[in-house]
Order: structure tokens, then C-alpha cells, then sequence
């Protein structure tokens, strides 16, 4: 129990999946403008994270690793990353047309996103059990919105601000990151297992 | 129908069958080769914190040495008896600790004397420029040499006994799960020899 | 295509006109993961160019065979192949490096830039012109990589390449090392490329793009603008 706690709290807050270890940036720098969309990504990769983990993990465990075909995780993960967004979108679509209608535009962004696959494969790296393996991806996800709803904020009264030509856009929100990412350092006080 | 469905799913098929089929010719290529590496690699990292050893046989996991009755901490993952001119002149541990950045992986040279004879961090995720620091010499020299009778304790100053060790500034618990995985080494070398 | 494109102009694209980096914004996560130093940028990139020159070469191979409907999944199976042959090598040839780089190899899979030039080049242009495209998009992440690595390197380490630079001209910053100096460089270095193109960035709502929807990825179909 205390290591599922400290897994929770690793990946949230200490190694922060966005600020920490640059994984799920691309939607991250382009889609944290405003607060609702910020949600609607977040909501969305939190959900398709838990999931992947799971069914990767069963994948690698039953049919990967018995097999000793671990060379093609990295391809079996991804497609099996591409096939849930696409089954999620599709269920979304039929039986929750209104939550298709708020998430929907998010979920391909999804499958590219290197936090997905990254946490696949950080599983595989520190060689997580089943449980810990879907902790670590809803921690995953949880600090990417927590990351993300920061920034998101932040961008919006960017969006007012007087910004030197060059910076506006993309370089504005990268030094804003830097800051963020630096406040994220502060939480090394955090004691570890 | 053929147009349909059949004909993309064949065609899919196909092109995941030879680009699989490509990817396990280059893995039966490549993997007698990783493998090779991989065990230089440890002969190497071995013979980084045992200096003086020739080879390293008889390599015994946590798990065997529980069922051989000996009181093994669940950190132990390895212990690799250390031999000179086909005697045996001590151990190297593999244990398991956890740091700040997660799990790490630390390799304890030890002797018949319990001595320590080297130290080294495999595999960490500490942070660079701080608790990364634990994986140098500055740090782990010292451990060097010494066999204290009993654990060795992390201090943040100048150490007063040989069992002190004075810890990283801004890396305490680095410092301290690095030191925590030596003492399970020695615990493990100390039952087998059964000595002080 | 309308105009027949010069292979020599879609070499150089890459390069400067539509940095993959800099002016696409695409692959981001190991432009600013790995680049704790150039000697990483530079294997990293090299990997990447790898994966991008035959998964565009084998794309363009098979772009009149392949059915739209399966398009996505072939795509997947064609990059993956491809990055995982290069994880294998490095593993085998380059074990250091592979250390050092880590899971941001595997993740060139999902590297945007190989899935929006899968999309918008080699679906749609000959075998050769794809490998050239692939190849000028590689050099261009590749010195992008390089260079934000160099800056980092420097500045936080007093190093480049592993060789001492800076000797006793300033106190290195560990902080470039470290999360927030990649953000903070590259930050800087997109302004700057920003600055010296003399280009404006169009804040778009370009959100969505590609079947695989990596963002930017409608900029990218048109030059670069929104």
C-alpha cells in the first residue's frame, strides 16, 4: 500500500510526467490555451491511460514475455494504444454523444501522446505488477492535468499580456513552462519510500 | 464484400507479416550480440568493486539463498563469489534500494574479512547534479576499506567513526538508501561467513 | 501534386523553411527530454532520421496498395518496425548511447514529425522525393537537437561534447541540465528562429490534424502558417 502511495505521489507531483519528464508536451503545448479544453484533454487521457495500462500490460505479460517476443512491445503497445482510442471514440460516439461531442476532437491526439507509451514502457522498465502498473498510469495522467489546468491558466492571461514579437506564441508558453517546471522542483522535499 | 473488407484486411495482414518478419531477422541478428553485452557489461561492473578478483562464479539469487536457510533481505537480488587463483576471496552483492528517483540497483564488493572493496550505482534515477552525485567517488570512496562492526549510520557532518558516513548535501536520502542497500550486503556477506 | 517538386528543394525544407522543430513545433518531447547534452541531440537525431528515412521510403513504396481504411494501422506497423530495428542496433552496436537515450528510443514511434510526413509527403510523392524529404526533415530535427543539447550542455555543464569549454569564464548552472532549462532554452531558440525568418506565429487553433492527430499537424500541410 505505502508503494502504491508512493507511486501516486511520485507521479504526480515529484516526477511529473509534463514538467519532469517531458512526456505528453505536443497536446500539451498546443492545447492548454483554455481551461475548458485543458479539462476535456486531461479527462480524456486520464481515461485511455488507466485502460492502457492495463490491457498492455496483459498483453506483454501473457503474450509477449511467454513468448519471448519482448522486441515487439514497442509495436504492440502503440497499436494497441490506436485500436482503444479508436474503440473508445467509437463507443463514445454511440452511447454518449454529448461527452463524444466535449472529448472527441482530443482523443486521436491521444494515441501520439508520449505519455501513453511512455508509461507502457516505464512499466515494463521498473517491471511493475498489474496493479501498479494501472496506479502509475492514473498518476500519470493526474499530473498531466494537474499540469495542464496550471498552464492553461497561465495562457490565458498571457493572451493579454505585451509580448515582444518573437516570443509570442509557442516561445511565451515554453518559458512560462520552465517556470512552472521549476516550481515542481521544489517538491524534492518530498520524502520517498 | 471482397472489395469491401477482406481485401484491406489481407492487404494489412501483409504488411505486418514481412514487416514483423523483418523485425525478427534483425532481432535474431542482434540479440546473441545484446545478449554479449550485456555480459561483459556485468563481468565489467563486477570487476569495477573487486579489483583484485579474477572471476566471478556461482551466482546465487535472493530467492536460492532463502531456501538455503540463510536470512536474506528481499533487496538482495544477487551474490557472486569472488575468486583469485580458484579460491574464494569474497562476495559481490547486487542489492536493490529505493532512492529518490526510484529503485537502484547498487553492486557491493566484499571480502572473507568483510572489507568493503568497492561500491558502485548500476542503474539510478537520481537527480543529476545531486543525488547522481552518490554514484561518485567522492561519495562512495567512503565506504572504502572499512568493516565495521556494526551498521554504517549517515551523519551530515564529518563523520566521527568509521561507521559514519557523511551524507550528500541536498541528496540526504540518496545518501542514506545508498547506504542502506551496503548494510544489507554486508548483513548477507556477514551470515555466510559467519564472522564478526 | 500540382508542381513537380526539385529534389534539392525538398532536401533543404527540412532544413530551415520547415524546421520540424523550431517552425513545425513537431516531436517535442524528446527535443527537450534528451538534449541534456549535444552528444544525445546528435544520436538522437540520427536515430530519428533513420526511422523517418525508411518509414518514408516504405510508405511511399506501398501508398497505391494500401486501402484508406487501413492506412493508419500499415502506418503504425511501418514506423514501429522501423524504430524498433533501430533500438536493436543501438542496443547492440551502441549500448552507451542506448543508455543515455533510453525510452525516448522506443518513443520515436510516436514522434510526430515521422507521422505528419508520413501524411503529408510520402502518401503523396514518389519513392525518392520521400527519402529526400525524410532525410531533410531528419537533418533539420537533428541539428535542432543538436544545438538546443550545445546550448544546455554549455551553460549547464561547462561542456560540449564531453570537452571542457567554458573553463573558469563563468559557473556552470546545473538548472539548464535540468527540466526547466529545456523548456527555457528551447523557449529562447524558437523566438530566436522566430525572429531571424522574420516569421510571425499565427496563434492557430490547429488542434487536431493527421489521422493519428498530431497537433500542428494542419500547419505543417500548409507551410508552416495556420
Amino acid at each position: 500500500m505505502k508503494e502504491l502511495f508512493a507511486i501516486l505521489i511520485g507521479a504526480i507531483l515529484v516526477e511529473n510526467f509534463v514538467l519532469s519528464k517531458f512526456l505528453g508536451i505536443c497536446p500539451f503545448l498546443g492545447v492548454s490555451k483554455k481551461t475548458s479544453t485543458a479539462l476535456g484533454m486531461s479527462g480524456a487521457v486520464v481515461f485511455v491511460l488507466v485502460i492502457s495500462q492495463a490491457v498492455t500490460w496483459l498483453a506483454n505479460e501473457y503474450l509477449l514475455k511467454p513468448n519471448n517476443l519482448e522486441y515487439l512491445q514497442t509495436i504492440t503497445f502503440i497499436l494497441v494504444i490506436a485500436a482503444l482510442v479508436q474503440f473508445v471514440e467509437t463507443v463514445l460516439k454511440k452511447l454518449m454523444p454529448s461527452l463524444y461531442k466535449a472529448l472527441g476532437v482530443y482523443l486521436p491526439l491521444i494515441t501520439t501522446n508520449c505519455a501513453v507509451l511512455g508509461s507502457a514502457l516505464i512499466f515494463v522498465e521498473r517491471e511493475y505488477t498489474f496493479v501498479e502498473a494501472v496506479v502509475f498510469g492514473f498518476a500519470a495522467g493526474l499530473g498531466f492535468t494537474l499540469a495542464l489546468i496550471l498552464f492553461s491558466g497561465i495562457r490565458e492571461r498571457l493572451e493579454t499580456a505585451d509580448i515582444p514579437e518573437a516570443f509570442k506564441g509557442m516561445p511565451m508558453t515554453l518559458v512560462a513552462a520552465s517556470l512552472v517546471s521549476i516550481t515542481f522542483i521544489g517538491f524534492a522535499g518530498l520524502i520517498i519510500g | 464484400m471482397f472489395k469491401e473488407i477482406i481485401r484491406p484486411s489481407l492487404i494489412l495482414f501483409l504488411v505486418c507479416a514481412i514487416m514483423t518478419g523483418a523485425l525478427a531477422y534483425v532481432n535474431g541478428v542482434t540479440k546473441p550480440i545484446i545478449d554479449e553485452n550485456n555480459k561483459i557489461a556485468e563481468q565489467e561492473s563486477l570487476k569495477n568493486v573487486y579489483n583484485d578478483a579474477e572471476n566471478f562464479l556461482d551466482v546465487k539469487t535472493g530467492e536460492a539463498l532463502k531456501t538455503e536457510g540463510i536470512d536474506v533481505s528481499d533487496n538482495i537480488e544477487k551474490l557472486y563469489t569472488a575468486q583469485k587463483g580458484g579460491q574464494s576471496i569474497g562476495y559481490v552483492v547486487s542489492v536493490f534500494s529505493s532512492g529518490y528517483g526510484g529503485k537502484m540497483k547498487i553492486l557491493v564488493g566484499i571480502d572473507n574479512d568483510l572489507n568493503i572493496k568497492g561500491i558502485s550505482l548500476v542503474s539510478h534515477n537520481e537527480t543529476p547534479g545531486l543525488g547522481a552525485n552518490a554514484a561518485n567517488p567522492k561519495f562512495t570512496d567512503q565506504f572504502l576499506g572499512k568493516a565495521p562492526q556494526k551498521e554504517f549510520n549517515v551523519v551530515k557532518r564529518i563523520p566521527n567513526d568509521d561507521s559514519e558516513i557523511q551524507a550528500i548535501t541536498a541528496a540526504t536520502v540518496t545518501s542514506k538508501a545508498v547506504t542502506k542497500g551496503v548494510n544489507e550486503a554486508v548483513d548477507l556477506v556477514r551470515s555466510i561467513v559467519g564472522g564478526a | 501534386m500540382a508542381e513537380r517538386k526539385k529534389p534539392l528543394s525538398v532536401l533543404l525544407n527540412g532544413l530551415i523553411k520547415e524546421n520540424p522543430t523550431f517552425r513545425l513545433l513537431l516531436g517535442m518531447c524528446p527535443s527537450l527530454a534528451v538534449t541534456t547534452m549535444a552528444k544525445n541531440g546528435l544520436g538522437m537525431g540520427a536515430a530519428a532520421t533513420f526511422v523517418l528515412v525508411g518509414s518514408n521510403l516504405v510508405i511511399s513504396l506501398i501508398r497505391k496498395i494500401v486501402p484508406d481504411k487501413v492506412r493508419i494501422p500499415a502506418y503504425i506497423t511501418v514506423i514501429g518496425t522501423f524504430t524498433t530495428i533501430v533500438q536493436l542496433l543501438l542496443a547492440a552496436f551502441l549500448p552507451e548511447l542506448n543508455k543515455q537515450l533510453g525510452i525516448y528510443i522506443p518513443l520515436i514511434v510516436v514522434n510526430c514529425i515521422i507521422f505528419a510526413r508520413a501524411e503529408m509527403f510520402a502518401q503523396k510523392n514518389g519513392p525518392w522525393l520521400s527519402v529526400l524529404d525524410g532525410l531533410g526533415m531528419g537533418a533539420g530535427f537533428t541539428l535542432a537537437i543538436t544545438i538546443i543539447g550545445s546550448v544546455r550542455e554549455i551553460l549547464g555543464a561547462g561542456t560540449w561534447m564531453g570537452i571542457p569549454v567554458t573553463v573558469n569564464l563563468f559557473e556552470p548552472a546545473i538548472m539548464f541540465i535540468l527540466p526547466p532549462g529545456g523548456f527555457l532554452v528551447m523557449g529562447f531558440l524558437v523566438a530566436l528562429f522566430n525572429k531571424l525568418t522574420n516569421k510571425k506565429d499565427k496563434d492557430s487553433e490547429c488542434e487536431t490534424g493527421c489521422g493519428m492527430g498530431c497537433p500542428g499537424c494542419c500547419k505543417a500541410a500548409n507551410g508552416g502558417e495556420a
